[in-house]
């Protein structure tokens, strides 16, 4: 075991772990750079790169690292560290000028991560793997888009993100379901789950194919989802708990409720083009939903890859709350057209990421 | 399917143990008449080993499958709720700080790490199933779901 990534016995953390890790950290930090320039913010001047390039930066260049990372990790083979590799490289080999060759490495990488969960479905068939799998399908479906018009210049990013925020939800709500496996749910439960999930893949793959209703199918399918992690995830029983656990829990509700938010405003309005309106259908997921996730299994994922415990302390609450409040503001702002206040709330969720950031390594176990 | 390198197999996590164990002998709670009295305490200082996540001690959560207390040694056979779980080397560590405040005069401290028989939520205490809201009507075992 001293050749796997948790916590190895000398104290280090193996390269294909912090490599990766690094790529990531510096793709969010350069994605939150360039989209706070998408919401009027002139100074520091951003490079036109990261501006244009702001969605696939945060799919791949960040979530897509983080999420293989985790699995590589968790497979305690360092080869499949490539995957991870792979994407946090091609995304800044596109920004560098080379869109085809780094868009062949994220499809690459994705492909390398849907293989990988049909290998752990085939060993053990549950639905979680299932469920991960098919989020990893869906990140190769915006991964082949971005590579099919990688000589164009102008790659329709509009219909990449809906493809990306499946592969998110999709990986968290099986990750979900493998842990909820403890609370034995019901046949209805399940069903219901199952019926969200594929509303989804269908809603969001008849959009692709040119029917726009298809927006609202999936809107209908995000907010089930959520629904479903609101009512019968762990966390609601934990999020009344103290320390670590009523932490983890509350911020996990927190970021089920944008994903509910996300979901009835894709239903209501339906597909939209670049604008406020897309902002927060997408936001909410991409930020509330998802950063609420990373806010709160930080500290579980850093003991695993370190070894180190990150203490907590009622100050760490501070993160998702600045993130909840300053999205909310941004939202509210999207809705009535106010894009002053959309970056003010922008710029509270780069503080909350900054704050998270600062606290998480400020509480990290020497 | 080939691909170059597959994922480690649960075999290949396991390690040798010395236990033989059975359905039925799984999982030890505290009380249990077979266990001595060094063993009971170890197993009560295990309540200590908590799941963040859940909230539960591994040991309302059925994942302490054996204790033994020799003159040699302290063996300890532990499974996770999951192959692939992030925490299993964090509940390692905080299980051999445990035995070892436990049983200072050990000779060694031994954990083993087993996957057989298979962990299920029956496994649990009364106490954590009460925790979970003792919600659901469905059985996790077998099948795709």
């Amino acid at each position: 075991m001293t050749e796997g990534v948790q916590g190895t016995a000398d104290g280090g953390v193996p390269w294909w772990v912090v490599l990766p890790a690094l790529i990531a950290i510096l793709s969010l930090a350069a994605a939150v750079w360039g989209g706070l320039a998408r919401m009027g913010m002139t100074w520091p001047r951003s490079p036109g790169a990261l501006v244009l390039g702001h969605g696939p930066l945060v799919a791949n260049g960040f979530f897509g690292t983080v999420i293989s990372l985790e699995r590589a990790a968790a497979l305690e083979r360092a080869p499949y560290a490539t995957i991870p590799l792979a994407t946090g490289i091609g995304s800044w080999v596109v920004l560098l000028g080379h869109p085809v060759a780094g868009a062949a490495l994220v499809f690459g990488a994705s492909l390398g991560l849907t293989a990988t969960f049909v290998l752990l479905f085939r060993r053990d068939p549950a639905a979680h793997h299932a469920v991960m799998g098919f989020g990893a399908a869906a990140w190769a479906v915006g991964s082949a888009l971005l590579l099919a018009h990688a000589a164009d210049g102008r790659p329709p990013i509009g219909q990449m993100t809906p493809w990306w925020a499946a592969f998110l939800v999709w990986t968290i709500a099986g990750e979900r379901l493998e842990l909820s496996r403890v609370l034995r749910p019901g046949r209805f439960s399940k069903l219901l789950f199952s019926a969200a999930l594929l509303s989804v893949a269908v809603g969001l793959g008849a959009r692709t194919a040119g029917w726009a209703p298809g927006a609202r199918l999936a809107g209908a399918g995000f907010l089930g989802i959520a629904a479903r992690l609101v009512v019968s995830d762990v966390a609601r029983r934990t999020a009344g708990d103290s320390g670590l656990t009523g932490y983890i829990g509350r911020t996990l509700i927190g970021g089920y409720l944008w994903l509910g938010v996300a979901g009835a405003l894709q239903l209501s309005f339906g597909a939209s083009g670049a604008g406020m309106l897309y902002d927060a259908q997408w936001h909410a997921i991409f930020v509330g939903f998802v950063l609420s996730m990373i806010f709160a299994h930080a500290p579980i994922m850093i003991r695993s890859f370190t070894g180190r415990r990150v203490d907590y302390h009622p100050i760490y609450e501070l993160s998702p709350v600045l993130l909840h409040l300053s999205l909310a503001v941004r939202l509210v702002a999207d809705l009535v057209a106010a894009p002053g206040w959309r970056l003010a709330g922008g710029l509270g969720n780069a503080a909350a990421i900054l704050v998270f950031g600062l606290l998480t390594v400020s509480f990290l176990e020497r | 399917m080939w691909f170059p390198f597959q994922p480690k197999s649960p075999d290949e996590r396991e390690d040798e143990s010395p236990f033989e164990l059975d359905r039925g002998d799984v999982p030890v709670r505290p009380g249990a008449e077979d266990l001595g009295e060094l063993e009971e305490r170890i197993l009560r200082a295990l309540c200590d080993v908590v799941d963040p996540e859940l909230g539960l001690n591994i040991v309302d959560l059925g994942l302490v499958y054996a204790v033994e207390a020799t003159d040699e040694a302290v063996r300890i056979a532990v499974t996770s709720t999951t192959p692939a779980c992030p925490m299993a080397d964090a509940i390692r560590r905080d299980v051999e700080r445990r035995a070892r405040e436990t049983a200072p005069d050990a000779l060694r401290i031994e954990f083993y790490r087993v996957w057989e028989p298979a962990w299920e939520p029956e496994l649990m205490s009364a106490d954590a199933r009460e925790e979970l809201g003792g919600a659901g009507s469905g059985s996790a075992a077998g099948g795709l779901w």
